[in-house]
């Protein structure tokens, strides 16, 4: 029995799981990392998509603040169920349509709590916590304001959109996601698809027209 | 091609999902000749190309740190007690609640039969009434001889007594 703790305590601890380094894998190569117990991979997966995920849902729920916590939750989602992830099918999509999921529950959420949507706009009407900086002299102010009132005026008119339109033309115009994609993200069909992408972006067009010229 | 044509088209065609050579040369055909599609399209071309040019947002400095600790307070949380759901803790709670009020009606209701018991037992009716025609004495106790003498009595041939 000594024997046997002696030759335990002497033997070497089994070397982590290693391969390929992680930043040349794609996404179904880490997440069989991940399944395969190398920890770093999740970090690799968080650090791929929280920008983009981040983006996606602000774009769709317009609150920052609130839009963090579901990507981390999204994380948590992801590190729980990982393991039933059909790997036959693309990771982007998994996490998209999680994400998705848990936007359109927010805003669920929220169009049945008022207090809830009070809060959020109020969050947008406090000061800009931004730090301030000088502007490109090179250009004229003209043009900068221009520019400036173009951002916030098609911002403001993404916002606009029907919350089912809105995450349709979100995912093609800024995540660039093809019909099918977004067609499994979403949970419709094809036809569905095109048809919101197509009524978001003539009432896009309608929003911020009249300003364009 | 009418406007209704093209704006049903337009969102193949500005993906460039519209294969038939056709139909794409009347669009760009429409779309040189119709001042307010041509309008359109430039409105949504500008837009989106506006709605790209915006500045990502960056994930917060704490970002990472706030996902680490919560990715560790769930993987706690599940080895700790992987069935320790809010939802698995309402249903223990309905089930126990439940079964104390069913071991209370059963308590409740095997009481009221040992009071039932206690009962004295019900008055025997006589049937064929005279007086007095209810007896609340016990089948066992000795019942008292009634004689009645009815009003036909004093005739001869009539009944001479009705005994109990």
């Amino acid at each position: 029995m000594k024997a046997l703790a002696e030759r335990a305590q002497t033997r070497p601890l089994p070397a982590p799981p290693t391969g390929p380094a992680l930043r040349e894998l794609d996404d179904s190569g880490i997440v069989a990392a991940c399944l395969g117990g190398r920890a770093e991979a999740f970090q690799e997966l968080v650090q791929r998509y929280q920008k983009r995920l981040l983006n996606f849902v602000y774009r769709t729920i317009g609150d920052r603040e609130r839009a963090e916590d579901l990507v981390q939750e999204v994380f948590i989602r992801v590190h729980r169920h990982l393991h039933r992830f059909d790997q036959s099918k693309k990771f982007s999509t998994w996490i998209y349509t999680i994400a998705s999921n848990l936007a359109k529950n927010e805003l669920r959420n929220r169009s049945r709590n008022p207090l809830v949507l009070f809060q959020a706009m109020k969050k947008n009407w406090e000061a800009d916590h931004r730090p301030l900086q000088f502007e490109d002299p090179h250009h004229r102010p003209d043009d900068l304001y221009r520019k400036r009132h173009l951002r916030q005026l098609v911002e403001w008119a993404v916002t606009q959109l029907p919350e089912h339109h809105r995450e349709v033309f979100v995912l093609r115009e800024l995540e660039g996601k093809s019909y099918e994609e977004i067609a499994q993200i979403t949970d419709c069909n094809l036809g569905t698809v095109k048809s919101r992408l197509n009524r978001a972006r003539n009432r896009f067009a309608q929003v911020i027209a009249p300003h364009l010229d | 091609m009418g406007c209704s044509d093209f704006l049903a088209w337009y969102s193949d065609f500005r993906d460039g999902l519209i294969t038939d050579p056709g139909v794409l040369v009347e669009l760009e055909r429409h779309r040189r000749v119709c001042r307010r599609c041509a309008r359109y399209h430039h409105a949504v071309s500008r837009g989106v190309d506006a709605l790209r040019a915006l500045d990502d947002i960056e994930p917060s400095p704490g970002f990472r740190r706030e996902l680490r600790a919560r990715l560790a307070a769930a993987v706690l949380s599940a080895g700790r007690n992987p069935t320790l759901t809010p939802a698995g803790v309402a249903a223990a709670v309905l089930v126990a609640v439940a079964g104390v009020l069913l071991l209370y009606e059963g308590l409740a209701a095997r009481g009221s039969a040992e009071v039932a018991g206690e009962r004295r037992a019900m008055p025997i009716v006589v049937a064929n009434p005279s007086v007095p025609f209810v007896s609340f004495t016990g089948s066992d106790a000795p019942r008292p001889a009634t004689l009645v003498v009815p009003a036909s009595a004093s005739h001869p041939g009539a009944d001479a007594a009705i005994s109990p």
